[in-house]
């Protein structure tokens, strides 16, 4: 399992939060959690990377955020993604496979998109 | 598992309220803290003790406190970044319900933009060209070193005269006080080769003058000091007016022109638009003191001097009158007596509009507070219903500042508009103002810059702001009054009227002052100069000096062209003159005169009178008044008794109670020779209409001692027939076709044109006062409109009562009468206060014309029932019982 930081795949992590939050809102330790699990426990978000990110992204108006309960009836912050962040999210994902077809062009590697 | 959050917030319906910093960290804070305890919790169900479990988690954290405040800084910029976007949008809010307000108002807000625009643009116009004529610094190098010297002769009464070269040598030799000393002199140039002569308006100046002023040709080079020389090349600078005139602005260096008969290489073209050191020259010759042998009398020259690094004025001024009084003990009879004064160039260049315009400028002062005032009346008008309007607004949960920020945007909306209104002003006045080609100094360096456009539209905000903003104080203060409805506070309806009758006080200032500025005028023009305004023609002639080398040569010329013009159809007289009155171009000097029965003083203390030369017939072309004596005849020639005419007040003055008939005066010029008196002229104003007539003396062409090769000639119809000007012009070519007449105008175009500063200050205070007393009655019009709506119930209660509409009507307009009447008496007195202040500054004599006084306060009497009338009828059309029931 290797844990992503923030410098390791620059800008993915952003890409892995916008995702996860795009297919229903969390807080940021469900954040976690759950890219955790659709990794297949290949990828764990370093918590130091994880909350500026989302706090950048807030910032940067692509994510929302509201304060509710979570599961264990504590107080948490949730985030939604904007109208803005979904389109990053798709721009950024197309760029990220045009990216990666590349390098799989210079590695060597074939590779297929699906979804 | 559905991770949906429960609403908790409250936010969300209107709008999200920003977080506080405080707010944010502890967010932040909870954020991070929420992710720990969850964690620990979660190993503590997995078998952790809670302490390890903790100590974990943390480390997975990291550096927690680090995390935290990279949190907290990314939020606050998140909070900044938010509010940016907040304001902008209530900006955006503001703004298109600003506008909304103004749809549905359209009459107040047209108002309120047109009265803005004009005040600030009439206003802006006029400061502009103030500033750019009187105000600003010459566009030369250092203009504050610059200096022109003058000769005096206190003795004599003369405060400026001309230097002359063999002075302006010596000073140069002999001081240190100047960097340089610069000169030159108007002359007139014929340019041949041509397909036809073609007479320029030349200046022969010192090589230095350019660089001194800090002026470099546009092509080419400066002259060089080797080509003042008599025997240096023969060199010239062309203006760029010239050069775009005359050579359509083609290659010109190098290129040699005929001018005055001698061939001249053209160096360089000067900067287009030079006003420095004198306007309308199309050509610089350096020729200026090529003559080594001038007499030390002739001063005609216009002299420069810079100071020198680290010298002052006094000191300047004393070392060159030490020198000059040195110069007057080595030649007295031509310094004997004489000085040096030092003007500033500035003051040399403005001269005495500096007065005129200031005159100007505080009457558009005066008509840009009425535009004030009538903004800041218009705007009070709208507190009432506004302040309601904010009060519902606040209730429903608008903050002060929220309403505040409202009226501002509203209020800077307006200012902009009426700025732009007021630059659209500004420009067609300027436009309109050049078009006129008025003769003012510096007038070319008049133009809309940055500065100008900024005060324009700051100003006009500023004055929108200040008094836009009433109606925040009002909804602030007065709450509760205003929400009960239909009473509101009964001072802004005594502002307004305090303004109203302000706004005709100042009306009453600037109409009459523009009253007696016409008074002035009129009386200016109705001048007697002495001689005859139309039907008479003036036209130049400048020999070459090769083709007419000497005296007898020209008077042979002169001669052949007064007969020749005489023999015309259409003319009755033709003459020709040294000078012309009125005239500021062409050869004018005075001359020591000794006078019979009078002591001989040394020549250089001996009064100086101007000498003119004419031909016979002059008197009769110019019309002037022969009361003693005899016109000049053709038997007044070389060899008979020289002869001469003096005019009044020389002849009172030398000969007070004789005739001076067969009295004789003594002139020592090119030969020293006794002039007998054979007719005595009336006094003619030769400088200008409101300048006292000067003492003259006339001697006949053919008994002159020098025959200058410039002349005048002039030409008189015959009756009320127009003049042959186009003959006059082929006339002249047929006597001599190198010789062109130059400067064909009327006396009463001449005579106009020195009256033309004086008509334009008229005409612009006239307009101002005009436009003083549109904003006025527009003042009156919406004060007495707003207190007909305001009193709409007690109208109709006292028309049901048994009051006819004729006495409601009669009530409104001596209402309005009343109101204006309180300003006209303010306004009289403060015209009497500032006539004790512009006495000095105006031409002429300003007195009280009674007609004035009367008529003033007349007009705007009559004008404000007028504003009055329609807002009268609409009182007295209400309907008694609609008007009880509103509100």
């Amino acid at each position: 399992m290797a844990r992503v930081g923030a410098n390791s795949l620059y800008g993915t992590v952003n890409l892995l939060i916008l995702k996860t939050v795009a297919s229903q809102p969390d807080h940021g330790l469900g954040i976690a959690r759950r890219i955790q699990e659709s990794s297949g426990d290949e990828l764990q978000i370093e918590e130091g990377a994880l909350y500026p990110a989302l706090a950048r992204l807030e910032r940067d108006g692509f994510l929302t955020s509201e304060w509710g309960q979570s599961e264990s009836n504590r107080r948490a912050k949730f985030y939604s993604i904007t109208p803005t962040g979904q389109a990053r999210l798709t721009s950024e994902l197309e760029r990220w496979v045009t990216r990666t077809q590349a390098l799989c062009g210079v590695l060597g590697v074939a590779w297929t998109v699906g979804r | 598992m559905d991770r949906r959050p429960l609403r908790f917030s409250s936010g969300g319906a209107i709008r999200r309220l920003l977080l506080s910093p405080a707010q944010v960290r502890a967010d932040v804070h909870d954020e991070l803290h929420f992710h720990v305890e969850e964690r620990v919790e979660e190993l503590v169900v997995a078998g952790w003790a809670e302490a390890e479990a903790r100590e974990h988690v943390l480390a997975c954290f990291g550096n927690l406190e680090r995390i935290e405040a990279e949190c907290v800084e990314l939020g606050l910029e998140r909070i900044q970044r938010q509010r940016r976007t907040q304001t902008m949008t209530d900006l955006l809010q503001d703004l298109r319900y600003a506008l909304r307000t103004f749809r549905t108002q359209p009459l107040f807000t047209l108002v309120a933009i047109l009265t803005l625009g004009l005040g600030m643009g009439a206003a802006t116009a006029v400061y502009t060209v103030v500033d750019r004529v009187a105000l600003r610094d010459l566009p030369l190098h250092e203009p504050d070193r610059l200096y022109a010297i003058w000769e005096t002769q206190p003795e004599q009464g003369i405060a400026f005269d001309n230097p002359s070269p063999p002075n302006l040598y010596d000073w140069r030799e002999r001081t240190r006080s100047f960097e340089d000393l610069s000169a030159f002199a108007q002359i007139s140039v014929t340019w041949t080769g041509g397909e036809r002569p073609v007479a320029l308006d030349g200046a022969a100046f010192t090589a230095n003058l350019f660089p001194s002023l800090g002026i470099d040709p546009l092509l080419g080079r400066h002259v060089t000091e080797l080509e003042e020389r008599p025997d240096g090349a023969r060199t010239a600078l062309l203006s760029y007016e010239a050069w775009q005139d005359h050579f359509g602005g083609t290659e010109v260096l190098g290129q040699a022109l005929t001018l005055n008969g001698q061939p001249t290489e053209i160096v360089g073209v000067l900067p287009p638009n030079l006003g420095y050191p004198a306007p309308g020259i199309d050509v610089w010759v350096p020729q200026l003191l090529a003559d080594p042998n001038v007499h030390r009398q002739t001063r005609w020259l216009n002299v420069l001097g810079r100071l020198a690094d680290g010298v002052s004025v006094e000191m300047a001024t004393q070392e060159i009158n030490r020198v000059h009084d040195e110069l007057g003990q080595e030649y007295p009879d031509a310094n004997g007596g004489w000085g040096v004064v030092l003007v500033p160039a500035k003051d040399q260049v403005v001269g005495d509009t500096g007065r005129l315009a200031a005159v100007v400028l505080a009457a558009v002062g005066l008509v840009l507070l009425i535009a004030c005032a009538n903004v800041a009346s218009l705007l009070l008008g709208r507190t009432a219903a506004r302040a309601r309007e904010l009060d519902i607004r606040a209730a429903i949960g608008a903050s002060a500042g929220r309403l505040r920020r409202q009226l501002l945007t509203e209020s800077i909306a307006l200012g902009l508009a009426g700025g732009l209104v007021g630059l659209l002003v500004a420009r067609f006045v300027l436009n309109f103002f050049l078009g006129l080609e008025p003769d003012i100094p510096r007038v070319g360096e008049v133009g809309i810059d940055l500065r100008i456009l900024s005060f324009v539209v700051l100003g006009s905000i500023l004055c929108a702001v200040g008094f836009g903003m009433a109606p925040a104080r009002d909804a602030q203060t007065g709450g509760e009054g205003t929400l009960r409805g239909g009473r509101q506070s009964s001072g802004s309806v005594r502002t307004r009227r305090a303004l109203v009758s302000s706004e005709v006080a100042l009306s009453v200032v600037l109409l009459v002052t523009a009253g007696s500025f016409m008074v002035g005028f009129r009386a200016l023009l109705d001048v007697d100069p002495g001689f005859d305004r139309s039907g008479i023609a003036a036209a130049k002639v400048s020999l070459n000096g090769d083709a007419y080398p000497d005296s007898d040569s020209r008077r042979q010329y002169f001669d052949q062209l007064t007969a020749a013009l005489e023999a015309l159809p259409g003319v009755s007289h033709a003459a020709v003159t040294s000078t012309l009155p009125m005239d500021p171009t062409g050869i004018d000097f005075d001359l020591a005169r000794y006078a019979e029965g009078h002591p001989v003083l040394p020549e250089a203390r001996t009064p100086q009178t101007d000498y003119r030369i004419i031909t016979p017939g002059y008197i009769d072309a110019m019309g002037l008044d022969l009361l003693a004596g005899r016109d000049f005849t053709r038997f007044d020639r070389t060899e008979t008794t020289p002869v001469m005419l003096i005019t009044e007040s020389l002849a009172d003055a030398l000969w007070p109670g004789e005739s001076a008939l067969g009295k004789h005066i003594t002139l020592d010029y090119i030969q020293r020779r006794a002039w007998e008196v054979v007719g005595v002229l009336g006094d003619t104003r030769h400088v200008g209409l409101a300048v006292p007539p000067s003492q003259q003396m006339f001697v006949p062409l053919e008994q002159a001692g020098a025959v200058f090769g410039y002349m005048t000639v002039v030409v008189r119809g015959q009756g009320q027939a127009p003049l042959p000007l186009n003959r006059i012009r082929d006339v002249a070519a047929a006597v001599d076709p190198n010789e062109p007449l130059f400067q064909i105008e009327t006396i009463e175009q001449i005579v106009d044109a020195t009256v033309a500063r004086d008509r334009l200050v008229t005409w612009a205070v006239g307009s101002l006062a005009f436009l003083a007393l549109l904003l006025a009655a527009a003042g009156v019009y919406a004060v007495v409109s707003y207190q007909v709506t305001r009193r709409t119930r007690e109208i109709g209660v006292r028309m049901a009562l048994g009051a006819t509409r004729e006495r409601v009507v009669r009530e409104v307009l001596t209402d309005a009468v009343k109101l204006a009447l309180v300003g006209v008496v303010v306004g009289i007195g403060a015209a009497a206060l500032a006539t004790r202040v512009g006495q000095a500054l105006v031409f002429g004599a300003w007195s009280w014309q009674p007609w004035v006084l009367v008529g003033v306060p007349a007009l705007l009497l009559i004008v404000t029932a007028l504003a009055a009338v329609a807002p009268a009828l609409r009182a007295a059309g209400l309907d008694p019982t609609r008007a009880i029931r509103s509100d």
